[in-house]
C-alpha cells in the first residue's frame, strides 16, 4: 500500500552538498506495523516526513512515495497534501503537552481536528469527539473534554493525540517517538491503546523509535537506519533472531545483553560519523568490527537476501539474486 | 562501632512553595547512603525523585525532616556551601548543561577555574578527566554543537568528575542515550564507583537500568516511599506497585 | 557564518562598505577635506554647487561638502558613545536584575519602569539644558535614556537563561556572579546584544538630528550632520541643497545600519531553525 523508492534528500549548506537521506527503499501493506530504529540524527523522523509530504518544499528531494493512490507524494501540490493529511493520515507527536494548544479545553480542540477531518458541524463533533475517547481508556471523557492541557497527565496527553490521529479512521498513522517523555508503566499503556485502535481500524502503523523493546514486541516488520540509510530491512522476528548487517547485530546484543541484571555491558564503541561530514565509504565503517577493504571506499549497495533486504558488502552484491 | 552514613534523610518532607495544592512532593522519605554505595532511586514522573534528588544534591531545602552529611546537620548557608562543594550532579539533558559558546576543555575546567586552581593544574586535571571518559583529544577543542549527545554527557561527567567530589548524582543519565551509548556510559560511572569511590545517586523511571547498576533501590510513588530494597538479598516483602514496575522488564 | 550570509547579498554588501567608508571619513578627521570646515568666506557665502565647492556653500561660506564629512565624524562620535553607553549599562542592569532576583531585581525594575513612563526626548532635552549643549553631554543624555529598553530585553532574555542548568552547574560549583554573568550570561546574549547596539547607532544619530534642529545640539562653529540639516532649513526654497545634502547623507547611513542589524539579527535567529523551516 505504501511504497517508498529511491527516497534521498540532500540539503546544500557551507557551498558543499549534504545527503541527509539515501537511497531508502520500503513497502509496506495494509495494517503492518513498521518500525523505524535508529540513533539520534540518524534521519528516521526526515524519513517519515517525507511520508506525511512534510519535505516537498526543499529542493534536494528525489525519489517516489507511492501511497494512498497517489502516484508520487513528493510531487503533491499542497492542496492534495492538505487532502491526505485530513483523511488518510494521522501523526501522533513525540511531544503530546507541547503539541496542545495550552488555552483551549480538550474538547473544543478535539472538536475542530474532527471538523476540520470530516467537514461535520461544531455540534455533532463533540459528540464524535466524546465517542472518539470512550475506547482510549479514559474513564470520564467527558471530564476530560472539559479540562486544559495542563491539567492533564502526560500519558492522558498523549490519548488525546491518538484520538485526534485516528479521527477519520485513516490508512495510516505516523507515530514520531509516541512513548519518549512517558515513563515505563504509560509507555505500555500508550502503545497498547494505538495498537488496539489498530486492530480495530486496520491501519498501517509506522513508528519512530529508538527503543528497540517496542520495535521488537509490537511491530512486525523493522526498518534500521544508520547515518540516512536503511542498513537493514526484514521482519522483526528474523531481526531478532539472526541480524545480518553488523551493526543490528550490535544493537540487539546491546538489547538483550542489558535485560540480564550483571552480565557483561555491552555498547557498540565509537560515535556515528557526522552526517554533515562527507565520507564515500560506509557509514558505519569506523565502527564495524567487521569491516572490509571495499568498506572505506564505497558504500554497499543495498541487497535482498532471504526475504530482507541489508546494505553491507558481507552480503555480496550477487547473493540471493 | 556502628557505620555512620554519609548522606542521611530522616523524614523529609517537601511541598513547593505557592502551590495552592495541599498536596506534598515528598512524604516522609527515610534514606541512609553510606560511602561507596550505588543507589537507585525508581518512580514514574511525578513521584518527586528529581524533587528528592535536588534536595539531596543541596539545591532546595526540604520543607521539615533532618539531612546529614558525615552524621552533622545540614543547616545554614555555610554548611549548605561546603556541602555543595562535595557533591556533584549529571543532569538528564546534557545540550542544556552545557554553555553551547565554549569548547569543551572549558566547560571540563570550569569548576577548577571558580574554586581558584593554578593553571597548570587545571589543563592537567582536565586532561586526564576527559581522557578518562574516553574523549579524543582531538575534539578538545570543539564546540558542544558539534558533538553527538553521548558525547556531551560524557564532557559533562568529565567536568562533575574534575572536583574529586564525594557523592556523583546522576538525574536518568541514559534516557537521551542511544542504546549503543548507553553500555560506555554505565561502564564509566561503574568505573568511578569502583576505582575513585565515588558513591553513586541514580535516578531513572526505567527499572532495567538501575537494577543493572544499582544495590540499593528506593522505589518512590506520588511522593511517598513505597520500598526500599536491596537486590542483592532475598526480597519477598515488596509491594503491588514495586512488583509491578519490576514485571515490565 | 555571518560573514558569510553578509557577503552572499550584495545589497548588504554595498551597506557594509558604505558604513566603512562613512567610518573612515570620520577617523580622517580634516586631513582630507579640500576646505576647513569651519572656514567663513563672506564673499562666496549661498554658493550653487560648483567644482570648487563641490556641493555648494552655506550661509556664512562654508564649503558644505566639507562640513557635511565633519558633520559625519561628529555625528558617528556621538552614536558611538551612546550605544557604548546603551549597551554597556543595558547589559550590566539587565543581568545583574534577571541574574540576582529579589530585592535587587525589584529595585532595577522599579528604575527601568521609571523611565520607561517619561518619554525619552523630555529627559534628554532636559539633561542637555542642565548640562549645557555640547558633544559629550549629548551623548551622556542619549546614554541615559537608550539603555532602559536594552536592559529590559537582556533581564528578559538572562531570566530564561537563568534556570539554564549550566547555569545551576556553575552556581553549584561556587561562582561568583561576575564569573556567571562573563562567562555564561554574556556570550548567550551576544546576539541580542549586537542586534541592539546595531539598531541603536541609527536611533542615536537621528536622536541627535533632533536636538540639533530643536537648537539644544552641538555648539557652534562645529556641525553635525543635525545641525546642518537645522540650518539649510533655515532658507528651505531658497537653497534646497543646502539641506538636501545633509539629509540624504543621514538618511543613507541609517538605512544601511538598519539594514545590517536586520541581516545580522536573522542570521543569529536563522541558526536555530531546523531543515524543516516553513512547511
Amino acid at each position: 500500500m505504501i511504497k517508498v523508492e529511491g527516497l534521498c534528500l540532500s540539503v546544500n549548506k557551507k557551498k558543499s552538498t549534504f545527503r541527509l537521506v539515501r537511497d531508502v527503499n520500503y513497502s509496506l501493506e495494509q495494517g503492518e506495523t513498521l518500525a523505524i530504529v535508529g540513533e539520534s540524527g540518524s534521519g528516521k523522523s526526515l524519513i517519515t516526513y517525507a511520508l506525511l509530504g512534510m519535505l516537498n518544499h526543499l529542493e534536494g528531494l528525489e525519489g517516489t512515495v507511492e501511497a494512498f493512490g497517489q502516484k508520487n507524494i513528493l510531487k503533491a501540490s499542497s492542496k492534495e497534501i492538505r487532502r491526505l493529511r485530513r483523511n488518510k493520515i494521522g501523526y501522533i507527536p513525540q511531544n503530546p503537552r507541547e503539541s496542545l494548544t495550552p488555552t483551549l479545553r480538550i474538547g473544543s480542540q478535539l472538536a475542530e481536528v474532527v471538523a476540520a477531518k470530516t467537514g461535520k458541524s461544531r455540534r455533532s463533533c463533540r459528540l464524535i469527539s466524546r465517542n472518539l475517547l470512550q475506547p482510549l481508556g479514559f474513564s470520564e471523557p467527558e471530564k476530560v473534554l472539559q479540562m486544559y492541557p495542563h491539567q492533564l497527565s502526560g500519558g492522558m496527553c498523549q490519548r488525546v493525540a491518538v484520538a485526534m490521529a485516528i479521527a477519520s479512521s485513516p490508512a495510516a498513522v505516523v507515530a514520531d517517538e509516541p512513548t519518549s517523555s512517558l515513563d515505563l508503566l504509560t509507555k505500555y499503556e500508550i502503545i497498547k491503546v494505538i495498537k488496539s485502535a489498530q486492530e480495530e481500524q486496520r491501519f498501517t502503523l509506522v513508528l519512530v523509535t529508538h527503543d528497540l523493546d517496542l520495535a521488537f514486541k509490537y511491530c512486525n516488520k523493522i526498518a534500521v537506519v544508520y547515518g540516512g540509510r536503511l542498513f537493514e530491512m526484514g521482519t522483526a522476528n528474523e531481526l531478532y533472531v539472526r541480524p545480518r548487517h553488523p551493526y543490528t547485530r550490535g544493537l540487539v546484543r546491546c538489547f538483550t545483553g542489558a535485560g540480564m541484571a550483571n552480565s557483561g555491558l555491552h555498547y557498540i564503541p565509537g560515535e556515528p560519523v557526522s552526517i554533515y561530514t562527507q565520507f564515500t565509504g560506509c557509514r558505519y565503517f569506523n565502527r564495524c568490527q567487521m569491516r572490509l577493504e571495499i568498506c572505506e571506499v564505497k558504500e554497499p549497495p543495498c541487497v535482498r537476501t532471504d526475504g530482507r533486504r541489508v546494505a553491507c558488502w558481507l552480503y555480496g552484491r550477487d547473493e540471493g539474486k | 562501632m556502628k557505620k555512620v552514613p554519609l548522606l542521611s534523610g530522616s523524614n523529609l518532607m517537601f511541598s513547593y512553595p505557592g502551590s495552592r495544592q495541599k498536596k506534598k512532593a515528598l512524604e516522609d522519605i527515610d534514606l541512609d547512603i553510606f560511602a561507596g554505595e550505588k543507589v537507585g532511586i525508581l518512580g514514574a514522573s511525578g513521584s518527586g525523585k528529581t524533587t528528592l534528588s535536588l534536595i539531596l544534591a543541596g539545591f532546595e531545602k526540604p520543607s521539615s525532616g533532618l539531612l546529614l552529611f558525615n552524621g552533622n546537620r545540614l543547616q545554614g548557608r555555610k554548611a549548605y556551601r561546603d556541602y555543595r562543594l562535595r557533591i556533584q550532579y549529571l543532569f538528564q539533558n546534557p545540550m542544556g548543561a552545557v554553555n553551547r559558546y565554549r569548547k569543551i576543555f572549558e566547560i571540563v575546567s570550569e569548576p577548577l577555574i571558580y574554586r581558584k586552581f593554578k593553571k597548570e593544574a587545571i589543563e592537567s586535571i582536565a586532561s586526564e578527566m576527559l581522557k578518562m571518559v574516553g574523549m579524543d583529544p582531538l575534539r578538545w577543542n570543539d564546540y558542544p554543537d558539534q558533538l553527538s549527545l553521548g558525547q556531551i554527557q560524557r564532557v559533562c561527567l568529565a567536568r562533575a568528575m574534575s572536583t574529586g567530589p564525594e557523592i556523583l548524582i546522576c538525574d536518568e543519565p541514559f534516557s537521551a542515550l542511544d542504546v549503543s551509548n548507553r553500555g560506555k556510559m554505565e561502564e564509566i560511572l561503574l568505573f568511578l564507583n569502583v576505582k575513585h569511590g565515588v558513591t553513586l545517586i541514580i535516578i531513572s523511571h526505567e527499572p532495567k537500568t538501575l537494577l543493572h547498576l544499582c544495590y540499593k533501590v528506593l522505589v518512590l510513588h506520588e511522593g511517598k516511599k513505597v520500598d526500599l530494597f536491596d537486590i542483592t538479598k532475598e526480597n519477598d516483602q515488596l509491594s503491588e506497585y514495586t512488583m509491578k514496575l519490576l514485571n515490565q522488564i | 557564518m555571518v560573514y558569510l550570509r553578509v557577503f552572499q547579498n550584495r545589497l548588504v554588501l554595498v551597506c557594509v562598505a558604505l558604513i566603512v567608508l562613512y567610518i573612515l571619513i570620520s577617523f580622517g578627521g580634516t586631513v582630507f577635506l579640500p576646505h576647513h570646515p569651519n572656514a567663513q568666506n563672506l564673499d562666496q557665502a549661498n554658493l550653487t554647487p560648483c567644482p570648487a565647492h563641490w556641493l555648494g556653500t552655506d550661509y556664512l561660506g562654508r564649503d558644505l561638502f566639507s562640513r557635511i564629512l565633519s558633520g559625519v565624524r561628529i555625528s558617528l562620535i556621538i552614536a558611538f558613545f551612546a550605544t557604548l553607553i546603551n549597551v554597556t549599562v543595558g547589559f550590566l542592569v539587565g543581568s545583574v536584575s534577571g541574574l540576582l532576583g529579589g530585592i535587587v531585581d525589584r529595585f532595577l525594575t522599579g528604575l527601568i519602569d521609571l523611565f520607561w513612563c517619561i518619554p525619552p526626548f523630555l529627559i534628554v532635552v532636559m539633561l542637555t539644558v542642565v548640562l549645557e549643549p555640547g558633544i559629550k553631554n549629548i551623548f551622556i543624555a542619549l546614554g541615559v535614556v537608550f539603555w532602559v529598553p536594552t536592559a529590559r530585553i537582556i533581564r528578559g532574555e538572562v531570566f530564561l537563561l537563568r534556570n539554564a542548568q549550566f547555569i545551576r552547574i556553575a552556581r553549584m560549583n561556587g561562582a561568583s556572579y561576575a564569573q556567571i554573568i562573563f562567562l555564561h550570561v554574556l556570550p548567550n546574549c551576544f546576539p541580542v546584544l549586537l542586534t541592539t547596539a546595531i539598531f541603536s547607532v541609527p536611533d542615536a544619530v537621528l536622536a541627535e538630528a533632533f536636538l540639533s534642529i530643536v537648537g539644544l545640539g552641538v555648539t557652534a562653529p562645529d556641525a553635525s550632520l543635525g545641525v546642518l540639516i537645522s540650518d539649510g532649513l533655515q532658507s528651505f526654497r531658497v537653497y534646497p541643497w543646502q539641506w538636501f545634502f545633509p539629509i540624504l547623507t543621514l538618511s543613507m547611513f541609517v538605512l544601511c545600519f538598519n539594514i545590517l542589524g536586520d541581516l545580522i539579527h536573522r542570521s543569529f535567529r536563522g541558526r536555530s531553525k531546523g531543515i524543516l523551516g516553513n512547511d
